[in-house]
């Protein structure tokens, strides 16, 4: 038994060793920042100091913390509706050659429309609530989505698609037992892509619905604080949307490894 | 394994078809020169009912083109190739085909990739495909530890296993195998020979095979066909006793067959 002890405590190493390095950085940043304030003598609405900005974190965690769960909720839905909108696209892309060559044009269209452009038509169209920045996170986050999954299904063995044949596998065999399968780890590719966007996604489209007191969002917060020039909490408002980015990150990580990790590890997607 | 099979008749199955291919061409567009490359050219085969033939040649002699020819997967342009007289289509389930990698499928265990074909072409029920899985996974010296193995967890020997199986799970009364041991090491080579041996043995049915190594072709079959410039350049019958085992290959009937049949290469390439 004191056998299995001993891995344990070395897998625990070998899980907080990569850890060390960035954590250096990030201490080295902060001392490096703190010395600037000292030295060049920064006023603190330019750049608030590292101790300012946690204390304006802690005096304003509840309105952080609800802003937060609004644009993470926000971002989430978002980013839900691209996964699933943007599978369906996909599979249907699969499908038919005279679909694709139709629509893809106005899927890139989708990924080269400046957001910041027609956030003000989504509002004046949508008014100004939750549903407008999902709609804004879902037209920021869909394209990676599409277009990885499109080629995951699309980009089949060629040896697999003869085997499929050889059986006198349907159509439908074919796309359900072997496409969307093998499609699986492109989509997560994807997702991985879009899970940040979907969150930059939510903060703009929160920035343009303002501070109508109907919503109140990261980006609806951090509007208000700007106004006030209260950089330190503006600064803590930037950390907390980093967060949830690496939230978002982690939880599709977590996810491929473990439900989806069947699909993904022929892909190799853990070399990171 | 004495039973009837599902899909074929007992007559057939006692038999195994016949492959009949008369005038065969098979010609790619080269892109770089912008020529017609002839493939396969007016190539006439007969593979009699139930006998293991070995397809022999050097590289781009066209050997794999005709396999996939016969299986229907590479569409011809001129000819006609039947199976027990019937077209291709019609014969389909009852043809099994091993690529020369594992081609498995990645998400899915090793049994479940047995079962594919049968979930594919049959109306039999999960337990049924479940069972006959099992049977043949053992056959191939599968342990059950390794069925639920996914198959990036499997060795290359393994996944090789694995793809034979799965083409011999619908019980075809004709196997195609396109160079499926040319990744293998010599060793493994030689294990799964001997197990395809006993395999085919088996069940007596009609087997085609590509390959570009000669011991391999002596080791497995009754008839080589050699093959040069998409045509069978000479058929040669394999004078070695049926009952096989790995002793063969280190006698002197074995060397001297392989001599002659080196020296059939060597002609045909100098043709």
């Amino acid at each position: 038994m004191h056998k299995n002890m001993q891995p344990r405590k070395n897998d625990w190493i070998r899980f907080a060793r990569p850890m060390l390095p960035p954590l250096i950085v990030l201490l080295l940043v902060i001392a490096m920042w703190q010395a600037c304030i000292a030295i060049l003598k920064i006023h603190p609405i330019l750049l608030p100091s590292p101790i300012a900005v946690w204390n304006a974190l802690w005096t304003e965690r509840a309105v952080l913390g609800r802003a937060t769960l609004v644009t993470g909720a926000a971002a989430l839905c978002g980013l839900v509706a691209s996964i699933i909108l943007g599978a369906i696209i996909a599979v249907l892309f699969s499908q038919s050659a005279k679909l694709r060559s139709a629509l893809y044009p106005y899927v890139i269209f989708l990924q080269t429309v400046p957001i910041v452009a027609i956030a003000p038509l989504l509002i004046i169209w949508s008014g100004n609530n939750f549903r407008t920045i999902v709609l804004v996170s879902v037209i920021i986050s869909i394209f990676p989505i599409i277009s990885n999954t499109t080629a995951g299904l699309m980009s089949i063995n060629e040896n697999l698609r003869d085997l499929f044949r050889l059986n006198g596998a349907t159509r439908w065999q074919t796309l359900l037992k072997l496409r969307i399968p093998a499609a699986v780890s492109h989509l997560v590719l994807g997702t991985r892509i879009s899970c940040g966007l979907a969150v930059i996604g939510a903060i703009v489209g929160e920035f343009f619905v303002g501070n109508s007191g109907a919503y109140d969002g990261l980006g609806t917060v951090m509007t208000q604080w700007q106004g006030r020039q209260y950089t330190s909490a503006l600064m803590a408002a930037v950390l907390a949307s980093t967060l949830l980015g690496v939230c978002f990150f982690g939880s599709i990580n977590l996810l491929s490894r473990t439900l989806l990790r069947r699909w993904t590890l022929a892909a190799n997607l853990e070399s990171e | 394994m004495k039973e009837v099979g599902f899909l074929q008749t007992a007559q057939q199955r006692r038999s195994g078809p016949a492959i009949e291919c008369s005038s065969v061409s098979v010609s790619f567009l080269d892109q770089t020169t912008q020529t017609e490359r002839k493939i396969l050219d007016r190539l006439d085969m007969q593979v009699p009912a139930g006998s293991v033939v070995a397809l022999l040649g050097q590289s781009g002699c066209g050997k794999s083109t005709l396999l996939r020819s016969i299986a229907g997967l590479q569409p011809i342009q001129t000819g006609q190739i039947t199976i027990n007289d019937q077209t291709i289509d019609a014969t389909r389930k009852s043809m099994s085909f091993v690529f020369q990698e594992p081609a498995l499928l990645p998400w899915r265990t090793a049994i479940e990739n047995v079962c594919l074909p049968l979930e594919l072409q049959s109306d039999l029920k999960r337990v049924e495909i479940q069972n006959r899985s099992i049977q043949l996974l053992a056959s191939v010296g599968f342990t059950p530890a390794d069925h639920d193995k996914l198959p990036p967890q499997l060795s290359g020997g393994m996944k090789m296993r694995a793809s034979l199986a799965r083409a011999l799970v619908t019980e075809p009364t004709l196997l195609l195998l396109d160079e499926p041991f040319a990744a293998l090491d010599d060793m493994l080579r030689w294990r799964l020979n001997e197990m395809l041996l006993d395999l085919c043995r088996e069940l007596s049915r009609t087997v085609l095979f590509v390959t570009h190594n000669i011991a391999e072709a002596i080791f497995l079959s009754q008839k080589i066909a050699v093959m040069h410039r998409g045509q069978i350049a000479q058929w040669i019958d394999n004078p070695l006793p049926l009952a096989r085992t790995s002793e063969l290959r280190s006698t002197t009937e074995f060397a001297q067959f392989y001599g002659q049949i080196s020296k059939c290469l060597a002609q045909a390439g100098s043709l």
